[in-house]
């Protein structure tokens, strides 16, 4: 597994492009929001917890992209199955490594956005944990549709599965209106700990499962 | 073992056979039900005290909106057969409930959308009810478009029977989290355990739509399924034989 | 089973179109089995079958327990964005790695080992991953599919020998190509 990760991460760190695109685009949304509203008129912080649920879903869209469709391309997932490597350990490593380099920055850029739009201090750790929570779901579901539309383009993946991210918007967007609210939310992020564990080595099995068919 | 026994019984041809046997037996009181429920609860059942005669859309709307949730679960049951037993059949099957229950999801959403006009005074409305019948509608649009899109198709089954499996968990979570929202749905009128709470003058005109509509969706189902099944096993010689 | 791989009557059918009918064959140390085919009658699913990937609709194929395959199909699964040595180091152990420069030397590759994978040329690139599945230790089997096109006279000559050294050593070859080989072998015709 550790050779898989590491692997997978070569494959990232020399890849910036592929790194740096979501992170950029998350920080255009995040600075273009405000412009795009009159200042004075109303509460940057309210709007703020509007935009981040969307903002992350359209980033963590883009940061999956080619994440499998790549591998499949160039053929790397046969010389995988011929060598009797497991899809599903390489399938989970891209989506740990994923998460490593890709959703954390992306929740640190979240608290550094918070902060410049005027959100209390005190809910800066819920929240980093709520936009990393939130991705981790995202980024399991959008590797699951990359599975499944590998040879049609993302687009026919998206539209599969986008039921399974409306929950999950819902979700994590009334949760972050019950923080404003300074309501305690300890009890949903335990539970989202737990089904991100549960989800990742899940969908990853899925998926590995799903690129072996379209190999065949 | 066990296999050739269920694949033998459970043949397309078989089916077909069966199909032609029984369609008219379906067909012909889906066909006299659905008028006669719809005429009795268009001209005989009396107007609404609040809403009027526009009410009277419950006739097309209460039907497709339960059917529209009941496919989709015979449709995971159907997967799960083929999945289990590779029965080609329930995969064929699960295809054409695909196709009814895209139709009736919508005629359920279009529906809906006309009654709320008089009676919300908005055609959309972001309620939870909705809402979900809405993500049922892209549910089904997703899985005909991803079983469309292969050249494979006994991969395309496979793959069409995964996620439909994987909607089905996926259904009661959209419920939960939809029901977060305030609902401006009124709650569902007809239970099973409770008295309706809707008089009985408009309540036997809707049981006879609902059941008349289950006539109506099955032979719908056979139609299309026949064309599905032609269309898949066409070099097949016994449908070279056909007719 | 002194046998490598065996197959035994494998049909193969998509959408109930028939493309391979009742292929049996056997493959033992030391010897090399050519596919002969026009295009479309169903090399490379074939092979795929051979390998594993894909399951036969009739027949079975017996591989030898532990039996390491290579193979080598139309795409390179190098990455454009990482350099040569890089890409080789993702799939080669270091004695390996070690034995790949030597032959891309023979090649005249070696220079190009610190250059990205997408600058090289389509021969190059072909030539380059070649090579390291050429040197991977302990290999069985080389399953190679249409491995000859794109190289000029001289290379394919060259990888043949290779080859052919590599099957005396014990190992042996699938191979599909239209490319007339010299090496001898005995032709299997679907």
């Amino acid at each position: 597994m550790i050779k898989y990760l590491s692997q997978e991460q070569t494959k990232l760190i020399y890849k910036s492009r592929a790194w740096l695109t979501p992170l950029i685009l998350f920080a255009l949304i995040m600075i273009a929001f405000p412009l795009s509203i009159d200042l004075f008129g109303k509460q940057t912080s309210d709007l703020f917890m509007i935009i981040i649920v969307i903002s992350l879903l359209l980033t963590n869209y883009l940061a999956i992209d080619d994440i499998l469709l790549e591998d499949y391309e160039d053929g790397s997932f046969e010389q995988f199955l011929t060598q009797n490597r497991s899809l599903f350990s390489s399938v989970l490593a891209k989506l740990i490594i994923l998460i490593i380099y890709k959703a954390l920055p992306l929740s640190l850029l979240t608290i550094l956005f918070a902060s410049v739009n005027n959100v209390d201090a005190f809910i800066f750790l819920d929240l980093f944990l709520i936009s990393f929570f939130c991705q981790i779901l995202f980024l399991n579901i959008f590797l699951f549709g990359s599975a499944l539309g590998i040879n049609k383009g993302g687009l026919l993946g998206l539209i599969v599965v986008m039921p399974l991210v409306f929950p999950v918007i819902i979700i994590f967007g009334q949760s972050l209106t019950l923080l404003q609210n300074n309501s305690s939310i300890d009890s949903f992020l335990l539970l989202s700990l737990g089904i991100s564990f549960l989800i990742t080595p899940m969908f990853s099995y899925l998926s590995s499962l799903i690129l072996k068919m379209h190999l065949e | 073992m066990s296999n050739k026994i269920i694949n033998k019984f459970a043949s397309a041809k078989t089916y077909i056979e069966t199909c032609d046997k029984y369609f008219l037996f379906v067909f012909i009181p889906s066909i006299v039900l659905i008028i006669a429920g719809w005429s009795w609860g268009i001209f005989v059942a009396p107007p609404d005290a609040v809403q009027g005669d526009s009410y009277r859309i419950i006739y097309l709307h209460v039907p497709s909106s339960i059917y529209a949730q009941l496919i989709y679960w015979i449709m995971a049951a159907w997967s799960a057969i083929y999945l289990i037993w590779k029965v080609k059949l329930a995969a064929y099957l699960t295809k054409s409930a695909a196709f009814v229950g895209l139709l009736v999801t919508f005629l359920a959403l279009f529906s809906g959308s006309i009654w709320g006009i008089p009676t919300w005074g908005t055609w959309w409305q972001w309620d939870a009810r909705i809402t979900s019948t809405l993500i049922l509608f892209l549910m089904y649009l997703g899985l005909i478009a991803l079983h469309d899109s292969f050249n494979n198709q006994n991969k395309a089954d496979n793959l069409m029977s995964i996620l439909t499996i994987v909607g089905c968990v996926n259904l009661p979570i959209i419920k939960k989290s939809v029901d977060w929202w305030s609902t401006l749905h009124q709650p569902a009128s007809i239970t099973l355990t409770d008295n309706p709470s809707i008089d009985p003058a408009m309540l036997y005109p809707l049981i006879l739509c609902i059941v008349s509509f289950g006539f109506v969706l099955i032979s719908m189902g056979v139609l299309v399924s026949k064309i599905i099944i032609f269309n898949r096993e066409k070099n097949r010689n016994w449908v070279k034989n056909y007719g | 089973m002194s046998n490598l791989i065996e197959v035994d009557n494998v049909h193969y059918s998509i959408n109930e179109n028939n493309l391979i009918r009742g292929i049996s064959f056997e493959l033992k140390k030391n010897e090399i089995c050519h596919i002969q085919g026009v295009n479309g009658s169903g090399k490379t699913s074939l092979l795929k079958i051979i390998l594993g990937i894909v399951e036969p609709t009739k027949g079975v194929v017996h591989r030898k327990e532990n039996l390491n395959i290579q193979f080598h199909g139309h795409k390179l699964p190098f990455k454009g964005f990482l350099t040569l040595l890089q890409n080789l180091k993702l799939i080669l152990s270091e004695d390996e790695l070690i034995d790949a420069q030597k032959v891309l030397e023979e090649l005249d590759l070696h220079e190009k080992l610190n250059l990205r994978f997408s600058n090289l040329s389509f021969g190059q690139q072909k030539k380059s991953f070649f090579a390291s599945k050429l040197v991977i230790k302990n290999t069985q089997v080389f399953v190679l599919d249409e491995p000859f096109v794109g190289l000029d006279d001289s290379t394919t000559k060259f990888f043949q020998e290779k080859l052919q050294k590599r099957v005396n050593d014990g190992a042996a070859i699938i191979i599909t190509s239209h490319i007339p080989i010299s090496m001898p072998a005995k032709t299997i015709n679907i």
